[in-house]
């Protein structure tokens, strides 16, 4: 038996142990690879070998955008017990989502500490639910005898138009994949040293812009060493040197997950909002506002490249246009933290007009008074000139 | 002498458990801790009794809008309640009163002349707190879901994920939730035990593993300390809503099940450290 003061390392010791076991093991376990070294072309054809064709695991997202502390954002900052399953809790911090996929459907689940938003395809149906709220919304083909493949279709372009289903674009392989095609010779592309993502080991793909004027710094694509998928997406900020956003598996498998997991019945008491397919593209939450619709034009080249839609209506009455056309929720979340957000940032003034201006470590939007909309991956002053150029 | 140390190594283990009962006699005997769980079981008739009277839907939260489907939601609702602040009163108390309170009362001095093991009091005051803790959630839990019942019925019991359970599973789902907030609450009884061999006061005592509660979720809260915040003890404790999903995932408690037990293995072997190294006796 131990005596005196000796006893106190038995406290101490393990409290020591399991600090160092927390710190130690991540760098144990990335130097434990052990692949062939690849080029960078060689990666991008096995990107294209993919073989997986079911995935089922749990996906973190990790935010550092520096946005500004906006009226949503800051409440969904999360007090104990809060739900925090929205979309804005995934511009901060870290979002842990499920995700499966297969032939029979898909699905992925936003987690919070006491919510959920869940989007559940079938491959004929879209059903969201969320949990804050209660509510969930059912997406069907409006031709109800459309063959299974037509209505697959369907429920993809409603996922592209649905800014919540967009959430299931999120996973590391199709984000990746929308990076993939928006190469171009602006980029260096290199391979990264191999990695461990979600205890699998993994190339890396290492994109760095030749462009300094854009605010991204490079973006690393994890790409599992075995089934050639995309685990895990890291784009850093020049900004601050770090990564501002990483979305990547910390648990996965390439089995296929039980198709009960993509059954869904609404539950007694939720609010449900029925929508076919062309009701959801008149009514879908982006703003539709006047008769002229914003026509999309680029300023620029490459990463600095900034899109400037014009014939967006004045912001008072994108704000007042967003309110009345609110989502099916109600009024504490979507329309009414637009009007929230853009009323709480900074406004900016130059010669190219005046109008309000978001900036993060990624991204920065400038939404002038005259109805002009301009976003790019650079600082305010490339947005102001590209504002005074497009006028 | 020599025939009472032959027969000491036999009598050992009804020794404990004699020791170990009149411990929860302690505990479970004491009119101040029946009050404090009448305070506990008032939150979850409070909570069914409200929302029955303003026939509601219940409230914005997800927890408290289920209420009105299913009356288990009443316990897991006052659970999330009493989580932050209450719960950890009760352990508070509990378990700054383990060491010092006897020391206070002058009764530690008469438990070690018997005499007791000092290493085997603070494994019986750890189980003491163990049990104390897991009566105190079920007790929440229990009254919540029989005045839930009783008011609101017991139909489906719906996850976060938005799907329909039966009542049996949803009944298992309320236990697990209560055996993981013992298992978080029991670490936090562990630090109490620790700090209660430090001082006399069993008050002190208390008030020092209370303002370390608070102090661990504001400290949780400050986005500038991410790095620490799964060394802080009350991190983990609002994972129970993983229980709530569907399909279970009983790998994403696994951080907070470790958490906890580490907690406890490092203050129980600081306070064994404290307590038999220094002259913790009058």
């Amino acid at each position: 038996m131990i005596r005196g003061a000796l006893r106190w390392t038995v406290p101490a010791g393990i409290g020591a142990a399991v600090i160092a076991a927390t710190l130690v093991a991540p760098s144990v376990a990335a130097a434990g690879t052990n692949l062939p070294a690849l080029t960078a072309q060689q990666l991008l054809t096995e990107l294209q070998g993919a073989t997986a064709s079911a995935v089922q695991g749990t996906v973190s997202v990790e935010a550092d955008l520096g946005l500004p502390s906006l009226p949503s954002v800051a409440q969904s900052g999360g007090a104990p017990g809060h739900d925090a399953a929205d979309l804005t809790s995934i511009l901060s911090g870290t979002t842990t989502m499920r995700v499966w996929a297969s032939h029979d459907g898909a699905r992925v689940a936003v987690h919070g500490t006491l919510g959920e938003t869940d989007v559940i395809a079938d491959g004929t149906q879209v059903w969201i639910w969320s949990s804050a709220d209660r509510t969930v919304t059912h997406l069907v083909g409006a031709d109800k005898t459309a063959t299974r493949d037509e209505s697959s279709k369907q429920a993809e372009q409603w996922a592209g138009t649905d800014p919540r289903a967009a959430l299931a674009s999120l996973t590391p392989d199709q984000l990746s994949k929308a990076v993939l095609a928006a190469l171009e010779p602006s980029t260096t592309v290199t391979s990264g040293p191999d990695v461990t993502v979600a205890g699998r080991p993994a190339y890396q793909l290492v994109l760095t812009p030749k462009d300094a004027g854009t605010l991204v710094g490079s973006v690393t694509i994890a790409i599992d060493a075995a089934e050639r998928v995309p685990t895990r997406v890291t784009v850093t900020s020049t900004v601050t040197g770090r990564p501002a956003l990483t979305v990547g598996f910390t648990d996965v498998s390439f089995t296929a997950p039980d198709p009960s997991v993509f059954a869904f019945t609404p539950p007694a008491g939720a609010t449900v909002t029925e929508k076919t397919a062309g009701e959801a593209g008149a009514s879908s939450s982006v703003p539709a506002p006047g008769a002229d619709d914003p026509t999309p034009q680029v300023v620029g080249k490459g990463w600095s490249s900034v899109l400037v839609l014009a014939g967006v209506p004045d912001l008072a009455t994108l704000t007042g246009a967003s309110g009345s056309s609110g989502t099916p929720a109600s009024g504490t979340s979507g329309a009414g933290d637009l009007s929230a957000i853009v009323a709480a940032l900074p406004e900016v003034s130059g010669s190219w007009g005046s109008g309000r201006l978001l900036t993060s470590n990624l991204v920065s939007a400038l939404l002038t008074d005259d109805g002009r909309v301009l976003v790019g991956a650079v600082d305010a002053q490339t947005l102001e000139a590209a504002a005074a150029a497009s006028r | 002498m020599s025939a009472a140390e032959v027969v000491a190594p036999t009598r050992a283990r009804g020794a404990f458990g004699r020791f170990f009962r009149s411990e929860l006699w302690l505990i479970f005997g004491r009119r101040r801790n029946w009050i404090g769980g009448l305070i506990l079981a008032a939150v979850p008739i409070l909570i069914a009794v409200v929302i029955k009277a303003s026939g509601s839907s219940g409230g914005d939260t997800f927890l408290f809008g289920q209420i009105t489907q299913n009356g288990l939601f009443v316990g897991l609702a006052a659970l999330t309640v009493e989580m932050p602040f209450f719960l950890p009163i009760a352990v508070a108390a509990i378990s700054g009163d383990a060491v010092a309170g006897e020391a206070n009362l002058g009764t530690l001095r008469y438990l070690l002349a018997t005499p007791v093991d000092r290493t085997r009091l603070v494994l019986v005051k750890l189980g003491g707190i163990g049990v104390f803790t897991l009566a105190a959630t079920a007790l929440v839990a229990v009254v919540g879901a029989v005045a839930g019942l009783a008011l609101f019925g017991g139909g489906g019991f719906v996850t976060l994920s938005g799907t329909t359970l039966g009542f049996g599973a949803g009944l298992g789902r309320l236990a697990l939730v209560c055996l993981y907030m013992t298992l978080c609450l029991t670490a936090l009884g562990a630090i109490g035990l620790f700090v209660s061999t430090l001082t006399e006061q069993p008050i002190a005592a208390g008030i020092a593993v209370l303002g370390l509660t608070v102090v661990s979720q504001i400290l949780d809260q400050l986005s500038q300390l991410s790095a620490i915040h799964r060394y802080l003890p009350t991190h983990f404790w609002y994972d129970y809503g993983e229980l709530l999903r569907d399909p279970l995932d009983l790998t994403a408690l696994g951080p907070g099940v470790l958490s906890a037990l580490v907690y406890v293995a490092v203050f129980t072997a600081a306070a064994w450290a404290r307590f038999t190294t220094a002259d913790v006796s009058s």
